[in-house]
């Protein structure tokens, strides 16, 4: 591998007495797509939370691009390059498609108050260009035709592909997907895993993934990493990982206490 | 024993009096804030009611040969019933809604309650009768005022009841489970209207107790009596914790006594502006009040 | 930019045409002394309201100490052109016009300083706890206004020389609304809407929220203090009593029975609230007593039944009333039959 563009080592954090992650480490290529799997409550979110600055983590170090990013807000993060999206869609539902997208770009744009209270020049140049650039990702993402809809309105699948767009608009190197695909069914899965996998080709860009639902990243990744209880279990091609005991374990103690629990 | 001391004990023994007021009706705010997580900005109001209420079922309770306190039991059941009422009507259709528009309604509700008290019974201040006559105690030198005594008294006794009531019998649990997760509560069993209901009488109760008290330490009623005795109340819920029933009496006996100190040693005008002081460094420094971490006391 | 160039001078036209109309019932004298006040008051509260409107209306959090800002600069205004009084004397009405604008602005910017101060630790806080903070902010300003020597204490500040007139002050009026129209539509408006809507998300969209929430705190406080200014250059004399909490609500209830987001709504809330008690008492007598309980009746009825106000966050357009009388408007496209969806 040439050198990464994130780079985790020795990751941990604490919540009071509870060691949520602990000793978690990554490294992400350029151009590569990496799934962090595990069973529910395995501590992916976690990651992703002291990833993106949510949570400041209690020991270890975050580099992007050789760069430490510890102690980083989240609008830091993503001025950085690292972006995310939500398991729950956390759209900003009473605004429009378009600005939705929109709003992601408002960290590269320059235009000061007063250039836009008395819209200078630089206030229409500017918006005019982003707002072809956020065209441009809403139809790479095949959501254009609904650039003056209410976020609120578009169906389901169609919020989870408006979350990713927002994200690319922020001009990520790298993209955080929190279960892209939960709650859709089969078809939309499928196309949304399409989608992804084009855009990471168009952008260049690095991609972590993370899913529960084993089968899913199977074919799409090059490389899983397997946390459960908050410690890594496996790592390797999505092969060595599918057979590791260490997961198999993992996976079916938590279909058991599923079991145990729904009985 | 040299005067000033004499004094100070005094200006301490009447905060801590005021202080008992406070913590009265921060309990009110306390629970339902812990219920239905919405501060209930009304919740001064209901003093100003349980004190006209109170006021006017004196002349009746008297001229039947009751004694006149027994305005208190008027005064409670006329806020009782007004704060399941309030509930019902205007927040209970608004749960789901956005918190904004609940935070609101209850602004409108207190502005609601304060205009119709001074379009009814216009916004001149009514004197309050004494209706305790309760003997001054003697400490050696120093005179403590009866009135200041049964308040204190009874505001810890209906403090001390209230923490049973909610630790040891089923009404109390389900309060606090229903703070805790009210759909979980609703599954187990718990009727979450009912106990939501309950927890306005009673934090309203409360509040009807402590406007009784409050008249006998301040003689005059106005309209617009709850809204500052209501702000203040809120800080002290807000000093020892939201939510956190002791912290609630704790909150109010340091309010209590940072304003009779401020008063007399500062200056009478800034005492007000002192507390919000408080208010804006609790709020900056620990939001979670002085007790905020006792999670296990939720209510 | 060629539909926005149309839609410009469409409502140019419209604010001049309102404009004649004001001076022609102004110097037919159809417009007396009584009815100018209570325009200079509709001017007032729609500089208040629109202000507002920045903080609670974009950015969703209730505010309940924005008369304190207004004192603010009622207070620095006031004192300012007290303090050139013996030039205001013999000056003419340019100079005296362009000192009362220097005033404005000037009574805006300590507003807006004790914003941005104010702000950093409040906004730190939301909801319930905001609108408390934000209160004790309004009180303790109150209060200290009260207790200085130089704004009078508690007889307050008089003399104050009335430069503000009323074409003067609907300008002024047009300009605020302009501005925080623009504003509301620019990327910053569209960073504090997105704030408002989930605040999670937008940082995770790159939106430094701490930053955007100071923003719009700080302007609301710079043109509640100019609108302070202007009160006070109207009326003639301050006392701090007159900017407690009391007025803070009122100010809020025009947003809110307006449409939270909706700068239209809260201008036709300023007028209609304004207006309104006004032509009570014209028909039903002296109606003070009930104005405020009918604004909390109202209040409640709105919240139970739109809670987003009368206007909601629709945004009357001129241009688009001037279109559908035309047969010009064309709708855009809606997303027909919502497919059902899979939640978890």
């Amino acid at each position: 591998m040439t050198k990464p563009i994130l780079k985790v080592e020795n990751l941990g954090i604490r919540f009071g007495g509870l060691q949520a992650v602990d000793n978690f480490h990554l490294e992400i290529g350029k151009n590569e797509l990496v799934g962090l799997i595990g069973p529910n409550g395995a501590g992916k979110t976690t990651v992703f939370n002291m990833l993106t600055g949510v949570y400041q983590p209690t020991e270890g170090t975050i580099e992007l691009e050789g760069v430490k990013m510890n102690g980083k807000k989240p609008h830091q993060m993503v001025e950085a390059g690292i972006s995310r999206t939500f398991q729950n869609i956390r759209l900003f539902k009473k605004m429009t498609v378009l600005d939705n997208v929109k709003a992601a770009f408002n960290h590269k744009m320059h235009y000061n108050l007063f250039e836009s209270m008395f819209r200078c020049g630089s206030y229409w140049k500017e918006e005019a260009e982003v707002t072809v650039q956020a065209h441009e990702l809403l139809q790479s993402v095949g959501l254009d035709e609904y650039a003056d809809q209410l976020a609120e309105n578009l169906p389901y699948g169609q919020q989870r592909k408006l979350e990713i767009a927002r994200a690319l608009g922020t001009g990520c190197k790298v993209l955080l997907l929190d279960e892209p695909a939960a709650g859709m069914n089969p078809t939309e899965t499928a196309e949304l895993m399409n989608t992804i996998f084009r855009l990471r080709e168009e952008k260049g860009l690095s991609i972590l993934l993370i899913e529960h639902d084993m089968s899913l990243v199977m074919g799409l990744c090059e490389r899983l990493v397997a946390i459960d209880y908050g410690r890594i279990i496996a790592e390797g091609t999505p092969y060595e990982v599918a057979n590791n005991p260490k997961v198999i374990a993992a996976y079916l103690g938590a279909e058991e206490e599923q079991n145990a629990e729904s009985k | 024993m040299p005067q000033e001391l004499i004094v100070f004990i005094k200006h301490l023994i009447n905060g801590v009096q005021v202080g008992s007021i406070y913590a009265l009706v921060a309990l009110g705010y306390t629970m339902v804030y812990g219920i239905v997580k919405l501060i209930n900005f009304a919740h001064g109001d209901f003093i100003m009611v349980g004190a006209y209420a109170a006021l006017f079922s004196i002349p009746v309770l008297t001229g039947i040969g009751l004694p006149a306190w027994f305005c208190v039991f008027v005064a409670v059941a006329a806020c009782a019933l007004l704060g399941v009422v309030t509930e019902k009507v205007a927040y209970k259709p608004l749960r789901n809604s956005p918190r904004i528009s609940a935070l609101i309604t209850a602004i409108a509700v207190s502005l609601l309650l304060q205009n119709l008290f001074m379009v009814c019974f216009t916004s001149s201040p009514r004197p309050f009768p004494e209706i305790f006559h309760v003997p001054d105690l003697r400490l050696g030198s120093i005179q403590i005022n009866g009135v200041a005594v049964l308040t204190i008294v009874l505001s810890a006794v209906l403090m001390i009841a209230l923490q049973l009531f909610v630790q040891k019998t089923k009404l109390g649990r389900a309060m606090r489970a229903v703070s805790e997760d009210s759909e979980a509560a609703s599954l187990m069993g718990i009727s979450v209207n009912r106990t939501i209901s309950m927890t306005f009488a009673i934090g309203s109760g409360l509040a009807a107790v402590a406007s009784v008290m409050y008249g006998s330490v301040y003689p005059l009623i106005d309209p617009y009596m709850g809204s500052m005795l209501g702000l203040k109340a809120f800080i002290a819920a807000v000093l020892g914790g939201i939510g956190i029933i002791p912290g609630a009496m704790l909150g109010g006996l340091v309010i209590g006594l940072v304003e009779s100190l401020t008063k007399a040693y500062i200056n009478t005008q800034l005492a007000d502006a002192v507390v919000f002081g408080i208010l804006i460094l609790v709020l900056i420094i620990k939001p979670e009040g002085i007790f905020g971490k006792n999670i296990g006391e939720k209510v | 930019m060629k539909k926005n160039l149309r839609s410009y001078g469409i409502n140019m036209l419209g604010t001049l045409l309102l404009y004649a109309a004001m001076l022609l019932l102004m110097s037919s004298g159809m417009m007396d002394r009584y009815y100018q006040g209570i325009l200079m008051s509709v001017f007032i509260n729609v500089i208040l309201a629109v202000s507002l409107n920045l903080t609670t209306g974009l950015l969703g959090q209730i505010a309940l100490g924005h008369a304190g800002f207004m004192s603010i600069g009622a207070y620095t205004a006031a004192l300012f052109t007290k303090a050139l009084s013996s030039t205001l004397e013999s000056a003419s009405p340019l100079t005296s016009g362009a000192i009362f604008l220097v005033a404005l602005l000037l009574g805006g910017l300590v507003a807006a300083f004790f914003g941005l101060l104010i702000g950093g630790p409040v906004l730190r806080l939301k909801g319930d706890y905001l609108a408390i903070i934000t209160l004790g902010f309004g009180e303790i300003i109150r209060v200290i206004i009260e207790n200085l020597s130089f704004t009078g204490g508690a007889q307050g500040l008089r003399g104050i020389k009335r430069l503000a007139t009323l074409p003067m002050t609907f300008w002024i009026m047009v300009i605020v609304v302009i501005l925080l129209f623009t504003l509301g539509r620019s990327r910053q408006g569209r960073a504090i809407i997105a704030i408002s809507q989930d605040d999670i998300a937008s940082e995770a969209a790159g939106i430094s929220n701490t930053y955007y929430k100071i923003m719009a705190f700080t302007i609301a406080a710079f043109f509640a203090g100019i609108a302070g200014g202007i009160y006070a250059h109207y009326i003639g004399s301050l006392t701090a009593k007159t900017f407690g909490y009391a007025k803070s609500i009122d100010i809020l209830v025009i947003v809110v029975l307006g449409g939270m987001g909706s700068l239209t709504g809260s201008i036709a809330a300023a007028v209609g609230l304004t207006i309104l008690p006004e032509l009570l008492r014209e028909l039903l007598g002296d109606f003070t007593e009930y104005r405020m309980l009918v604004y909390a009746i109202a209040l409640v009825l709105v919240m139970l039944f739109k809670p987003s106000g009368l206007f909601g966050r629709y945004e009357f357009s001129l241009t688009r009333l001037i279109d559908r009388l035309t047969g010009k408007y064309k709708p855009g496209k809606k997303i027909t039959g919502k497919e059902t969806a899979v939640h978890d």
